[in-house]
C-alpha cells in the first residue's frame, strides 16, 4: 500500500507540476512577415513564452506571401509545413515548391478569373527528431500539366542520420536509376548501382561502381547477361601516393580520364556511354538537394546536402620530371609564338583564304596544332592544376603522342613539289623517361610545324610567282595587242603598192609568233625567266611600226624632193623631171624594196636594224640630193643588186 | 571652135575650086626636096611667161643633090609665150629670116635675102585619155622681097592653122621616155596686095615621131610633103618633100628655190 500511496504521490505530483506547467506554457499563435534573404514570406506559428523566452511550439508554416515578387511569380508557390516542440523541429515535415505558370485562358469562379498551371514542382518532405533531419527523406519532382502532375521527372529516396546524410540511397531520374550508399563519414564505399530502365522499370543496362576503401577500384558493366570489367588505378608507378578529393567535378573529370586512358592503353573494353550518364544525373541529384539546401536555409540556416569524398592516387614528380614539364611548356609557348608569327603574315592571311594548296596545308597546321598540340596542352593543364597527379601519366603520355600522321602523309603525296617529309612514330621515340619522350615528341611538333610552315611559304611563293607571271602574261597579252592593233595602221593600199605586200600582216605574224614562242615554254622558271626577253622583243616593233606608218609620207616626200613636175610647152602637159635619176631609181628599185623584203624575216634580233635600215636610208636619200654625186650616179646605171648599190652610194644597210 | 574651123577649111576648099574653074592647076615636078634641121626653145621666165627662140637650117634640093644642095635659109624666130590657161596660150613675136638665092652663083640674085615678120600665134590643148591633140592659129605679117636685084618688098599677110596631135605609143601618157606619133597637117593661107590668085601658099601634111628624152628636151623626126600656089601663078602648085629633124627644148631660167621642193621626212 505504501507502494501505491509513493506511486500515487508521485503520479500526483507529476500531473501538478503538470498542470502548473501547461498553465504557464499558454500556446500562442504568431504570425508575420519574415524577410529571408531578401525574399519576403509569411511566417506562421505557434509559441509558447517561458520567461523572457519565446519558444516555438506547435504548427510552423512559411508560405509565399502576397507581396512575393521578383524571384516568386504571381503563380509560383512556396511551402514549408511542420511542428515544433519547445523550439526544435519535429515530425513530418514538408517543403513545397513550385515554378507555375498558367495554362490557357482561365475560368471565371465567384467574379475571379482563376487559372489552370503547368510547370514543374518541387516536393521535400521527411523526418525531423530533436530538430535535426533523422530518418527517410523523399525528394519528387513533378512535372504540372493543367494544375495536375503529369510526370515524375525526380525521386529520390535519402537517409539522414542526425542531420547527416548517409545509408542507402537512390534517385531516380527519367530513365536512370541509381542505388548507392554513403558512410556516416562522407566516404564513399561499397558499391554504387547505376541503371538504365525500360518503361515497365526492367533494367536494360547497368553500371556497378566498386569503391573499397575510398577508391574506385573497378566498374562493371552489364548488358545483355554480359559483364565488361574495368580496373583502375591498377598501374600507378610504385612511388604513387593518395589523397581524398571531393566527390564532385574534379573526382569525376579524373576518373573519365582515368577510364578513357585505361580503355585506350590498359587494353580493357568498356562501354562508356552508360558511366556519363550516370554522372551527369549524380550531378542533377546534387543540385536537387542543393536547392533543398537553400530552402531549408531560409528556415534554420542548417546545411541540408552532404559532402562525400573519395579517395584517388596520386603520383610524385620527380625534379627531373618537373624540369622536363617545363621544357614542354617553353617549347609550346615556342611553337605558338611561331604560330602567331605565322599567321599574321599578311600573305598568310591571304593565302588562307584564296589559295586551295595553302588553305589545306594551314588546315593540317592547325590540325596539328589544336588537336595535337592540344593533347600537349592538356597534358600541361592537367600538371598545373595538380590533376596529372592523379592519372596514369604513362599513358596519358601515349595518348598524347599517338596521333594519325596520315593526313600529313595524304598532303605530302598530292604535291609533289612540296618537301617531302616523314613523322617520326612513337617507337622512334629514343627517351625512355615518359616525359623525356613527351619533350621529344614537342619538338617533333615544332619540326613538323615548321614543316608545314614551310610548305605554306612554298606554296605561297610559287603562288606569288604563279601570280607575279600570270600579271606579267596579262601585260605581255596587253602589250601583244596593242601592237597588234597598231599594226592595223599599217593596213593602207599605199603603203601596200609601195611594199608589194602587207607589211602589217608581217609584223602582226612576227607579234605571233613572239607570243606563241613564249606560251610554248612549260616551265614556270623557265617562263619568268624569258618573259622579259619576249615583251622586249614585242616591244621592238615599235620604231619599225612608226617607220612603216611614216612609209608613205617618207616616200612621198623622197618623190617630191627628187621628182618635180615640169611643164613641157611643146607637149603642154606636166611632166614628171627625176634629180638624180640613177640614185632615186636605185632607191626605188632597188634599196626600199630590199629592206621592205627584210621584213618577211622578222626576228627579235634583226628588228631593230630593219627599222634602222629606213632611218638610214631616208636620210641618205636626203643627204644625196644636195651633194655632188656624179660619180656614185655613173656607177650604179648598171647595178643590179640592192648590196652594191648600197655600197656604191656608201650606206650601210642591214640585211641579217 | 570646132564648127569655125571646119566652116574656115570649107570655105578654103571651095576657093580652090573656084579658082580651079578658070585656070588648069599645075603641079610641081618633080617635087622639090628640102632639110629642115629645127632648134625649138623655149626659157620658162616666170610662171606663164616663157621666152620662145626657134632656129631652123634649112637645105634645099639643088641640081642634083636632093634635100641639102644648097643654102635655103636660116629662121630665127622669137616670140613671148603666155600661157592664159592650161589648155590655152597666146604668143606674140618678130621672125628674121634669110633667104639664100635659090641659083648658087647666079649675080642677078642676092645671095641672101632678109625677110622679117611679126607674129602671132594662138594655141589650143585639146586632152584626151590617151592622147592630146593641139589647135594652132598662127598670124603673121611679113615682108618680104625675092632675091632678084633691086626687087621690091612686098607686104602679106599669112594665116596659119595647124592641126596636130602627140599620141603616145610606148606609154599611156607623154612623159619622160615616151615615143609618139604626131600627126600634123597645117594650111597656109596669105593675104596681101600681091596675092592675086594664090591664098592658099601652102597645105603640109608632116607626119612625125618623137621622143620624149626629158621634160626638157624632144627629138621629133618626119617626112613633111607640101604645096601651095605659086604667088606669081595660082594654077601653080609646088611640091616638096621636106626631112624634119627637130630638137625641143624647154629650159627653166626662174630661180632654183622655186623650182624644187625640199625633203621634208615625216621623222
Amino acid at each position: 500500500m505504501i507502494w501505491n500511496n509513493k506511486y500515487y504521490l508521485t503520479l500526483l505530483f507529476v500531473l501538478s507540476f503538470g498542470c502548473i506547467g501547461n498553465a504557464q506554457l499558454q500556446p500562442y499563435y504568431y504570425e508575420g512577415i519574415r524577410e529571408a534573404k531578401g525574399i519576403p514570406l509569411v511566417e506562421q506559428y505557434e509559441f509558447i513564452i517561458r520567461g523572457k523566452d519565446t519558444i516555438p511550439e506547435g504548427t510552423y508554416a512559411l508560405k509565399k506571401s502576397v507581396f512575393l515578387d521578383g524571384v516568386l511569380n504571381e503563380y509560383d508557390f512556396f511551402s514549408v509545413e511542420g511542428f515544433n516542440k519547445m523550439g526544435q523541429k519535429v515530425g513530418k515535415w514538408r517543403i513545397r515548391e513550385g515554378a507555375l505558370r498558367p495554362a490557357g485562358i482561365g475560368t471565371i469562379d465567384q467574379y475571379l478569373y482563376t487559372f489552370k498551371v503547368e510547370g514543374r514542382e518541387n516536393v521535400f518532405k521527411g523526418d525531423f527528431q530533436n530538430g535535426v533531419k533523422n530518418g527517410e527523406w523523399l525528394v519528387y519532382q513533378w512535372d504540372i500539366a493543367n494544375s495536375e502532375i503529369q510526370d515524375t521527372l525526380l525521386e529520390a529516396n535519402v537517409t539522414y542520420i542526425q542531420d547527416v546524410l548517409q545509408g542507402n540511397t537512390y534517385l531516380r531520374k527519367g530513365d536512370i536509376a541509381m542505388y548507392f550508399d554513403i558512410t556516416s563519414s562522407g566516404e564513399i564505399s561499397g558499391i554504387w548501382n547505376i541503371m538504365r530502365l525500360g518503361e515497365d522499370s526492367e533494367v536494360i543496362e547497368e553500371e556497378n561502381w566498386y569503391f573499397e576503401q575510398g577508391f574506385l577500384t573497378r566498374k562493371e558493366y552489364k548488358k545483355d547477361k554480359e559483364t565488361h570489367v574495368l580496373h583502375l588505378d591498377n598501374n600507378f608507378s610504385e612511388f604513387s601516393s593518395s589523397e581524398w578529393i571531393e566527390f564532385g567535378d574534379d573526382f569525376f573529370r579524373t576518373i573519365h580520364l582515368k577510364k578513357e586512358l585505361e580503355i585506350e592503353f590498359g587494353n580493357q573494353s568498356f562501354p562508356s556511354q552508360l558511366t556519363i550518364k550516370g554522372v551527369e544525373n549524380f550531378h542533377y541529384f546534387e543540385d536537387i538537394l542543393r536547392q533543398g539546401d537553400f530552402v531549408m536555409g531560409l528556415i534554420e540556416g542548417i546545411p541540408f546536402s552532404r559532402s562525400l569524398k573519395t579517395k584517388i592516387k596520386k603520383n610524385i614528380f620527380s625534379q627531373q620530371d618537373s624540369l622536363y614539364l617545363r621544357e614542354m611548356q617553353s617549347l609550346i609557348q615556342d611553337l605558338d609564338s611561331s604560330l602567331v608569327r605565322f599567321y599574321e603574315d599578311k600573305a598568310v592571311q591571304l593565302a588562307k583564304n584564296s589559295l586551295q594548296p595553302a588553305q589545306e596545308c594551314i588546315a593540317i597546321l592547325e590540325t596539328l596544332r589544336d588537336e595535337r598540340g592540344g593533347q600537349v596542352d592538356d597534358f600541361l593543364s592537367a600538371y598545373s592544376s595538380g590533376l596529372l597527379e592523379k592519372l596514369n601519366v604513362e599513358y596519358f603520355v601515349r595518348q598524347v603522342i599517338s596521333f594519325d600522321r596520315t593526313l600529313l602523309y595524304r598532303h605530302s603525296e598530292e604535291d609533289k613539289d612540296l618537301r617531302e617529309y616523314t613523322l617520326s612514330t612513337l617507337s622512334e621515340l629514343e627517351s625512355g623517361n615518359t616525359f623525356a619522350q613527351l619533350v621529344e615528341h614537342c619538338q617533333h611538333l615544332i619540326m613538323e610545324a615548321e614543316i608545314l610552315i614551310d610548305s605554306v611559304q612554298t606554296i605561297i611563293t610559287k603562288i606569288q610567282k604563279e601570280e607575279s607571271i600570270v600579271l606579267m602574261e596579262e601585260s605581255l597579252r596587253d602589250l601583244h595587242a596593242y601592237w597588234v592593233e597598231k599594226t592595223n595602221y599599217l593596213e593602207d593600199n599605199e603603203i601596200e603598192s609601195i611594199a608589194k605586200f602587207d607589211v602589217g600582216e608581217k609584223i602582226k605574224d612576227y607579234l605571233d609568233q613572239q607570243l606563241e614562242d613564249y606560251f610554248k615554254i612549260l616551265n614556270l622558271e623557265k617562263r619568268v625567266e624569258t618573259i622579259n626577253y619576249y615583251k622586249d622583243c614585242i616591244a621592238k616593233v615599235e620604231p619599225l611600226i612608226s617607220h612603216l606608218s611614216s612609209l608613205v609620207l617618207n616616200t612621198h616626200a623622197i618623190e617630191d624632193a627628187y621628182i618635180s613636175q615640169v611643164f613641157n610647152p611643146y607637149t603642154f602637159t606636166n611632166m614628171e623631171d627625176i634629180a638624180k635619176p640613177a640614185i632615186y631609181n636605185a632607191y626605188q628599185d632597188l634599196l626600199l624594196p630590199s629592206i621592205l623584203g627584210n621584213l618577211h624575216d622578222l626576228r627579235c634580233d634583226n628588228l631593230e636594224s630593219t627599222a634602222f635600215n629606213f632611218t638610214i636610208l631616208f636620210k641618205s636619200m636626203q643627204d644625196f640630193l644636195i651633194q655632188e654625186t656624179s660619180k656614185k650616179e655613173r656607177k650604179l646605171r648598171k647595178v643590179k643588186e640592192p648590196i652594191k648599190a648600197a655600197e656604191i652610194l656608201g650606206i650601210t644597210l642591214d640585211y641579217n | 571652135m570646132m564648127g569655125r574651123f571646119l566652116l574656115m577649111i570649107t570655105v578654103l576648099v571651095a576657093s580652090i575650086s573656084l579658082f580651079g574653074q578658070e585656070r588648069k592647076s599645075e603641079f610641081q615636078r618633080p617635087a622639090g626636096t628640102n632639110l629642115w634641121l629645127g632648134s625649138y626653145n623655149k626659157f620658162r621666165l616666170t610662171e606663164n611667161m616663157f621666152w620662145r627662140a626657134e632656129f631652123h637650117y634649112r637645105t634645099g634640093g639643088y641640081e642634083e643633090t636632093p634635100f641639102i644642095g644648097r643654102m635655103a635659109q636660116i629662121y630665127n624666130r622669137h616670140a613671148l609665150d603666155y600661157i592664159v590657161s592650161p589648155d590655152f596660150y597666146v604668143s606674140l613675136g618678130g621672125v628674121l629670116r634669110l633667104d639664100f638665092t635659090p641659083q648658087p652663083g647666079n649675080p642677078e640674085l642676092e645671095h641672101v635675102i632678109y625677110e622679117p615678120r611679126i607674129w602671132h600665134e594662138y594655141m589650143f590643148v585639146m586632152r584626151w585619155a590617151r592622147f592630146n591633140a593641139y589647135h594652132r592659129i598662127r598670124i603673121e605679117h611679113r615682108w618680104s622681097r625675092t632675091n632678084a636685084l633691086d626687087s621690091e618688098w612686098i607686104f602679106r599677110n599669112r594665116w596659119r592653122y595647124k592641126f596636130f596631135m602627140k599620141i603616145p605609143i610606148n606609154k599611156s601618157y607623154l612623159g619622160t621616155g615616151t615615143i609618139f606619133l604626131n600627126p600634123d597637117v597645117e594650111i597656109l593661107m596669105q593675104s596681101g596686095k600681091s596675092v592675086v590668085d594664090s591664098p592658099m601658099e601652102d597645105l603640109r601634111i608632116y607626119p612625125s615621131v618623137g621622143y620624149i628624152a626629158s621634160p626638157s628636151v624632144t627629138y621629133t623626126a618626119g617626112i613633111m610633103y607640101t604645096t601651095g600656089q605659086s604667088l606669081n601663078n595660082g594654077s601653080f602648085y609646088r611640091q616638096r618633100y621636106v626631112i624634119r629633124l627637130n630638137a625641143y627644148v624647154s629650159l627653166d631660167f626662174r630661180k632654183e628655190e622655186k623650182k624644187i621642193p625640199s625633203i621634208r621626212l615625216s621623222d
